[in-house]
């Protein structure tokens, strides 16, 4: 599949849906991200956000559509798409009584990587993220910044050709939220394709060459800023807002102050 | 404060009901099922307590018993004194045993909840908090007490023939009985976590439990020689000891007594100091906890983790060394298996709650290799047997082996899957396939096979002489039976898995518990029929060439058997292992 810019696309969801009994938590979703480019995934709380991107990297199985990283369909050559893709949960839940260490030696082992190479990136990927001092401490120890480092070391040992991350910055301090932003820009520089959903908008408006708008399951908008502002001057959120339903929501909220 | 326990105890209620009303089916027969099981326990206690304290009582055996004490002049002729002290024994086991279980309960109840974030960031008191967490966590020690200690009171009441003034006393006493050992146990929680972190904390008295579980199990395995010792006249005298009135039990117990035989005095005196001892330690307890639970708790929130340090020196070596005997033997897994199986081990290892589930099969490992080594083996007294019976009694050592396996085998891994928890998304977005994924757990899961029960084997062996080929059967039996069990635990684990607990013993659920306990039998009956009767028919065919042929045939079969549930429960385990979401 083509991306709009005629490049072949490194995430590709096609129409994907996920039905829980009655609910239908996803309804139709489809997009496609490039090689390089970081995709903002934007949705009010319960809009399908996480179920989505959970579906894209096989921790879903789709109810109906199709979910591809690299051309490898998801559920068809997980295999394959798995080896492409790096993940950072919005709770990365770790093996508390793994080192940091450890844990890299246990992610280099699971993605087939040469163990002193890995053993090197890891160090490497410690230090960036400063854990190089607490690298022998058990995870269990870790805030949840720290943990959330530790998780994107995790994700980006292997090198990733696709990045997914639900609410990367949530709960870091300005400085690692920085840095992270600092890496994701790096990463995609090389050729990484980088999807995350965040609640941030500053982050989306200042971080993303693109801005997926999600809402009740289904996709309101999708484009650069430029493309949603359809040449007005609107900010982010108040786009946000009037395709989410939240303008209403804010004028209540004013009147009630 | 009362306003604010009030509604902490009504939101604790409507957790409850809404627990009961809008969970499923199958959770509210299983407790139901269970309701009329400790009903049933409850009653029987009841019926005994009555009927022995009845017995004891009657007038046939006062006779008897004078009867006795005329020839043995060491024997109590009136046993009223002792059944005077029945209740003072049976309260001193009960405070006891609160002492420690509240200790761990409390634990959990007052410091490694979830909504303590909430609850402390609420302006509600300490206090409040406090007794609705203190009384929370009682429940179970109250359920214990109700099912247990009430029906022995109760039944004991009837048959002493008391009046209701007795039985009102006796529910008082059940009411009362935990603020004591609970009171002492909070404040022993709250002085621990200042010193250890809480989870640490309640890894250690998992521990601890593990111990006195044990020490209960060796007590009742060698209770048959103990007893022969201790059952003695003399014994009947300490057992008195138990009614020392220094004891807060035999207050309590006295006041029983004393209102059983209507005597006003003791009654007071005893059941006042009893309530004023219980009542005290537990406002002593409130007025601590303003400052004692909440810096224990604030600790907790700046705990750091534990340090694995290595020097730098020791990291270069390790580096620079060549690949370990251990490498050497895990070579033939694939890497990513090894990985898995590297990880559990030292998961394991770092987590006393799993060590817990070791003492169990470790102990009764000790009792039993004590029993079949010190016990005069069939080789001795089987001298008229046939070969083949009397092999099949040699099977004993190859089945304790087999058992001891087994249960460091769970012990190890868990339930499988469920064993990876939260974190099982790790191994999800993995590019692992799921037939390698269960590879590595499945040789976490046969690890103890030829570890620990060659080992146990070859001890055996060389202790009870056997001969060479015997001995390698049995090996091969052990390691045929534990490759086939294991791989299936594993697929139940995948197809039934339970990846949201916070205590692994919550990891089985019970179609892995029921369809294991189904299996496990008849899988090994199926390997050892096979084996046996293949071995019992060659005898009896007689001829050396053509029963050897089926013998061999037999052992063929067992193996293609084990060979089909290992593919069978692999191919189950993979489908399981696709379909869970996380």
């Amino acid at each position: 599949m083509l991306t709009h810019n005629g490049v072949t696309a490194m995430i590709e969801a096609i129409d994907l849906r996920k039905r829980y009994g009655e609910t239908e938590a996803v309804r139709g979703v489809s997009f496609a991200v490039e090689p390089g480019e970081i995709v903002g995934f934007l949705g009010p709380n319960g809009a399908g956000k996480t179920t989505t991107i959970k579906m894209l990297i096989g921790l879903l199985r789709p109810s109906a559509g199709t979910a591809r990283i690299g051309g490898h369909d998801i559920q068809q050559e997980p295999l394959a798409a798995k080896a492409l893709l790096g993940y950072v949960p919005d709770q990365p839940y770790l093996p508390e009584k793994l080192t940091a260490r450890e844990y890299i030696q246990l992610i280099a082992g699971l993605y087939q990587l040469e163990p002193r190479a890995a053993a090197a990136r890891g160090e490497e990927l410690l230090r960036l993220f400063g854990l190089e001092g607490r690298g022998d401490e058990l995870l269990g120890g870790y805030s949840h910044g720290m943990r959330q480092k530790a998780a994107l070391t995790g994700a980006l040992l292997h090198s990733p050709r696709a990045l997914f991350l639900d609410e990367p910055t949530v709960g870091l301090d300005p400085r690692s939220a920085r840095l992270i932003k600092d890496i994701l820009r790096q990463e995609a520089a090389r050729g990484t394709s980088i999807f995350m959903s965040t609640h941030i908008l500053e982050i989306a408006e200042r971080m993303c060459d693109r801005v997926i708008i999600i809402d009740k399951g289904a996709i309101v908008a999708a484009g650069s800023l430029n493309e949603l502002r359809a040449g007005g001057d609107a900010s982010l959120e108040d786009i946000f807002l009037n395709l989410t339903g939240g303008a209403e929501e804010a004028a209540v909220a004013e009147a009630l102050i | 404060m009362l306003n604010a326990i009030w509604v902490l105890t009504r939101a604790r209620l409507q957790i409850l009901r809404n627990s009961i009303w809008r969970g499923r089916l199958a959770g509210k027969l299983g407790a139901l099922a269970l309701i009329v099981l400790i009903a049933f326990g409850a009653f029987g206690l009841y019926s005994f307590t009555r009927f022995v304290v009845g017995a004891l009582r009657s007038p046939d055996f006062m006779e008897v018993l004078r009867e006795a004490a005329a020839q043995n002049p060491e024997l109590p002729s009136d046993p009223a004194a002792l059944l005077a002290a029945v209740p003072s024994l049976v309260l001193l086991g009960a405070l006891a045993l609160l002492v420690f279980s509240s200790f761990s309960s409390l634990l959990s109840s007052l410091f490694l909840s979830g909504d303590m974030d909430m609850l402390l960031a609420a302006p509600v008191p300490m206090r409040a908090v406090f007794v609705v967490k203190f009384f929370g966590g009682l429940v179970t020690q109250y359920l214990l007490l109700l099912a247990l200690l009430g029906p022995i009171l109760i039944g004991y009441g009837q048959g002493m023939g008391y009046g209701p003034l007795y039985h009102f006393c006796a529910v008082l006493a059940l009411l009362l009985t935990p603020l004591l050992p609970a009171g002492i146990g909070a404040l022993l929680v709250m002085a621990v976590v200042r010193v250890l972190p809480a989870r640490r904390a309640r890894e250690i008295v998992s521990v601890l439990g593990g111990l006195i579980g044990v020490a209960f199990y060796l007590l009742s395995q060698l209770g048959g020689q103990f007893a022969r010792r201790v059952a003695t006249p003399d014994s009947l005298a300490t057992l008195l000891a138990a009614d020392l009135p220094l004891l807060p039990s035999a207050w309590a117990a006295r006041a029983l007594v004393a209102a059983g035989e209507g005597q006003a005095l003791p009654l007071l005196f005893y059941g006042g100091l009893f309530l004023a001892t219980s009542v005290a330690v537990f406002a002593g307890c409130l007025v601590l906890a303003e400052r004692l639970y909440y810096v224990g708790w604030s600790n907790m929130a700046v705990e750091g983790g534990k340090i694995r340090r290595r020097a730098a020196d020791e990291q270069r070596r390790e580096a620079s060394r060549g690949p370990s005997l251990a490498d050497r033997l895990l070579a033939p897994l694939p890497q990513e298996s090894r990985a898995i199986l590297v990880k559990d081990l030292r998961l394991f290892a770092r987590d006393l709650r799993n060590l817990q589930a070791l003492i169990f099969p470790v102990a009764l490992a000790a009792i039993w290799t004590y029993q079949v080594f010190s016990g005069t083996g069939p080789r001795g007294r089987g001298g008229d047997a046939p070969a083949w019976a009397a092999q099949l009694q040699e099977l004993a050592g190859v089945g304790i082996a087999f058992f001891i396996c087994l249960s460091i085998s769970s012990a190890l891994t868990g339930a499988g899957i469920s064993r990876e928890g939260k974190a099982f998304w790790l191994l999800k977005i993995a590019p692992i396939s799921p037939l390698r994924l269960l590879l590595g757990k499945l040789a976490l899961a046969f690890l103890p096979f030829p570890l620990i029960g060659t080992l146990f084997l070859a001890v055996l062996g060389v202790v009870r002489g056997l001969p060479l080929p015997l001995l390698l059967q049995q090996w091969a039996l052990l390691l045929l039976g534990g490759l086939g069990c294991a791989a299936f635990g594993l697929a139940l684990g995948a197809l039934f898995p339970r990846l949201q607990w916070e205590n692994p013993s919550q990891q089985t659920t019970w179609q892995t518990g029921c369809l294991g306990t189904l299996f496990y039998p008849l899988f090994l009956m199926l390997i050892l029929g096979l084996v046996a009767g293949a071995a019992i028919l060659g005898e009896l065919v007689g001829g050396s060439a053509a029963g050897l042929g089926i013998s061999l045939l037999g052992w063929a079969l067992a193996i293609a058997l084990t060979a089909a549930v290992v593919w069978f429960s692999l191919l189950l385990g993979s489908r399981g292992l696709e379909r869970i979401e996380v």
